[in-house]
């Protein structure tokens, strides 16, 4: 599917209302995204917007129409909610990691997850990408292929109860296996990049990394 | 012309283009950032408050609020000064081409900078250790890159040049329409 039919399969005549552009999931937003950085490719019909190509790249400027403003809208909040997605990787995820697993090789363990919301941002512009590329991508990085989806997690998880300090009195650590253990970006269903965290699991190595000691 | 002469014309010369050069790389080193300030706070503190909503929608069953609440100048501010470290020019990495991964003319692109040990490494250093507050301010710098994502210039590597008008080429999004947007209150100009 080339962006030109994408674009048009999933924003029909991309002519978006305020309304609409505030109801957009994140995903919908990349898709506007992709609009604007369309103009690079062939296929896309540039009289539908007013804008000026310089230096080969396709800027939104000036936008006077609906069409025009409405995108810049979406960019806008596009960047709202992708930097949610940073704050909430971060609180939901690296946070209680952190808490719960230290010492764990933290840096390694979690530095692929920032990419994330950087290619719900950038990576994606020119090419479709969907729930299952973030869960295929995720699970490559963190979990081993066909790795089981624990299934005490909903039971064992509902008990919950997070303090202050958001730790987790889940007895996941224990339930799974010896060296491994299951952290879950839990879903929410507000609209920050929900469609592409909620169903994010991350296996994670819990074994303490190896410790030398050069020291004298 | 005396070899004197010469030498004072020289001297002059010099001096301009010095002067010419250092306006240059003052103008640029000011220049071609992301959003501005005021629009990075603005996009944080919106992201923030929109994440501590959620959480108070359902506090039992949700988390991360009052770390929310505590911090949250922390990472607005962090999401500001990522424009104004000590070293370089640091908008020569705010930009990442999405399809080759590139930044902006050899540079480090966003997400490379975002992944150097100033940043995401330095956010779990921060946080391991203890120090919150400079956990959550280093979060700000990364949100800043991914900020910038949004922003189609950036993207597409186009440094967008604000020098000494009429030499300029400024992006009309983000420096007209979302400043106005922040600033009115109005999504059209």
């Amino acid at each position: 599917m080339n962006i030109h039919t994408y674009i048009h399969t999933y924003i029909p005549a991309h002519h978006l209302s305020e309304t609409d552009i505030s109801n957009l999931d994140v995903v919908s937003a990349l898709f506007i995204q992709m609009i604007i950085l369309a103009e690079k490719s062939d296929n896309f019909d540039s009289d539908d917007y007013d804008g000026e190509v310089t230096q080969g790249a396709y800027r939104p400027a000036p936008f006077t129409d609906a069409n025009g403003a409405a995108i810049a809208n979406a960019c806008y909040k596009k960047a709202i909610k992708c930097s949610g997605a940073v704050l909430r990787l971060f609180y939901q995820t690296v946070k209680p990691t952190v808490d719960l697993l230290r010492p764990v090789t933290q840096g390694e363990i979690h530095s692929g997850l920032i990419g994330i919301p950087f290619e719900a941002q950038a990576k994606s512009y020119n090419r479709p990408f969907s729930d299952a590329d973030f869960i295929k991508r995720v699970d490559f990085e963190y979990a081993e292929e066909d790795a089981p989806v624990p299934a005490d997690w909903t039971n064992a998880c509902s008990d919950t109860t997070p303090d202050a300090e958001y730790k987790y009195t889940c007895p996941w650590t224990n339930s799974i296996d010896d060296d491994k253990v299951w952290v879950r970006a839990i879903a929410i269903d507000d609209g920050y990049c929900d469609s592409l965290l909620e169903k994010i699991w991350i296996k994670i190595d819990s074994t303490p990394p190896t410790v030398t000691n050069t020291s004298p | 012309m005396e070899q004197s002469q010469r030498k004072r014309i020289y001297a002059l010369l010099n001096k301009r283009i010095l002067t010419i050069i250092l306006l240059f790389f003052l103008a640029v080193g000011s220049a071609a950032y992301g959003y501005g300030g005021d629009e990075h706070w603005d996009i944080t503190i919106k992201a923030r408050t929109n994440y501590r909503n959620w959480v108070l929608a359902d506090p039992d069953n949700r988390v991360g609020a009052s770390a929310v609440a505590i911090n949250q100048d922390d990472v607005a501010s962090g999401s500001v000064d990522e424009d104004y470290p000590t070293s370089q020019a640091p908008w020569l990495e705010h930009y990442m081409d999405p399809d080759t991964g590139e930044g902006l003319w050899g540079n480090n692109s966003a997400y490379d900078r975002a992944m150097d040990a100033d940043h995401w490494p330095q956010v779990l250093s921060y946080y391991e250790n203890g120090n919150y507050t400079d956990a959550y301010h280093t979060l700000g710098r990364v949100i800043h890159l991914v900020q910038d994502m949004g922003v189609p210039a950036h993207v597409l590597l186009d440094p967008h040049w604000h020098l000494i008008w009429p030499i300029e080429d400024p992006d009309w999004y983000e420096h007209t329409y979302i400043h106005t947007y922040i600033h009115t209150g109005s999504p059209f100009i």
